[in-house]
């Protein structure tokens, strides 16, 4: 299987986590979380997936968001994590850690002949 | 700079912008929002190279899937009476130019059974247009046919149904009808809300209460009827 054939719902339940992640590196845009997921081999993603997501995280309170004018193109959307963000990625992250931990432990050990 | 200005939006599918404009208006979402979320679809699109219904969808479903401020006081009932009372006050106006005809024959004005049964069609639209708003404006046939149905039903109620129903002076239609007029005209001006669809990267200018699209959909129905009346003046 490669990366860009992950089951949606596997996606669905670890993009929140990835986005947070993409922007513990710092302020970013729309676009550039998008690439940066398809590169960190999360397969593509389209805007009608990753805006609502965004802004979920804005009118909780876990992004904020800025236009800056680009160098002389166009305004771009900047997202940050706010302190609040910041925590709930760092608790998620730990959270998913152990969730995974598990479910490999669990998966890799032999199965008992019936 | 708004949604009007070629710079902004210019890029997407006109269509494509209107239906998740009216999506989120129907959602009660404000127009800066509005504005921030068709220029956020635009900056991608341009990034991408993809239309907006490749990268975004439908724009019903997306305007569905975005999680945006709304206004809640836009959708209570009190909102939509102030927001239809001005309007509502001003169809009384419609009795001036029979009022001048009924003046000039020397008779009372008549209040038909049409007449009426065609104020509580109107009635009856209003709540069905407030109720079902955004699919009849996303369903343009929908729509198209629901406000044909609805002029052609309150017109023919209003020709057809000549029964008297009674009369009052001609000087109380005309009179009260004027005044309804002026009452709405004045209401409307002062519950007038503008929530324009701004582009969020362009920092807000000074703005009039009332711009000049509100001022020509304020006073265009007393134009209409204060032309009938001269017209009836005159003939």
């Amino acid at each position: 299987m490669t990366a860009t054939t992950w089951p949606s719902e596997w996606l669905r339940g670890v993009l929140e986590l990835a986005v947070l992640r993409v922007l513990a590196d710092g302020p970013t845009y729309g676009y550039a979380i998008g690439v940066r997921l398809d590169e960190s081999g999360f397969g593509a993603l389209k805007g009608g997936t990753l805006y609502p997501l965004l802004s979920r995280l804005e009118q909780a309170g876990s992004v904020a968001v800025e236009w800056r004018q680009g160098d002389g193109g166009p305004a771009r959307k900047y997202f940050a994590l706010t302190d609040s963000g910041r925590a709930t990625f760092e608790r998620t992250a730990a959270d998913w850690a152990q969730f995974a931990s598990l479910v490999t432990t669990f998966t890799s050990s032999a199965a008992s002949a019936a | 700079m708004n949604l009007k200005d070629n710079q902004f939006g210019a890029i997407l599918p006109k269509r494509w912008v209107d239906d998740f404009t009216i999506a989120l208006r129907a959602r009660e979402v404000p127009g800066a929002a509005i504005g921030d979320a068709i220029k956020s679809v635009e900056d991608y699109c341009a990034q991408s190279g993809e239309t907006p219904k490749e990268a975004f969808g439908a724009p019903g479903d997306y305007a569905a899937a975005l999680e945006l401020p709304t206004d809640p006081t836009v959708d209570s009932l009190k909102h939509t009476v102030i927001a239809a009372a001005p309007a509502a006050i001003g169809l009384l106006g419609l009795a001036v130019p029979p009022s001048i005809d009924s003046m000039q024959a020397g008779r009372p004005l008549t209040i038909t059974v049409g007449v009426a049964v065609s104020a509580a069609l109107i009635a009856v639209f209003a709540v069905v247009l407030w109720r079902w708003l955004e699919p009849l404006l996303t369903r343009r046939w929908l729509g198209m046919v629901v406000i044909t149905v609805a002029f052609m039903a309150t017109a023919f109620a209003a020709i057809l149904l000549q029964q008297r129903l009674f009369d009052i002076p001609a000087m109380v239609g005309l009179v009260g009808g004027t005044i309804a007029l002026v009452v709405s005209v004045v209401t409307s001006f002062l519950t007038w809300r503008e929530d324009p669809i701004v582009d969020p990267s362009v920092p807000a200018g000074p703005r009039r209460r009332v711009s000049g699209a509100g001022v020509a959909a304020i006073v265009v129905f007393p134009v209409v009827v204060a032309i009938m009346a001269l017209v009836a003046w005159l003939t």
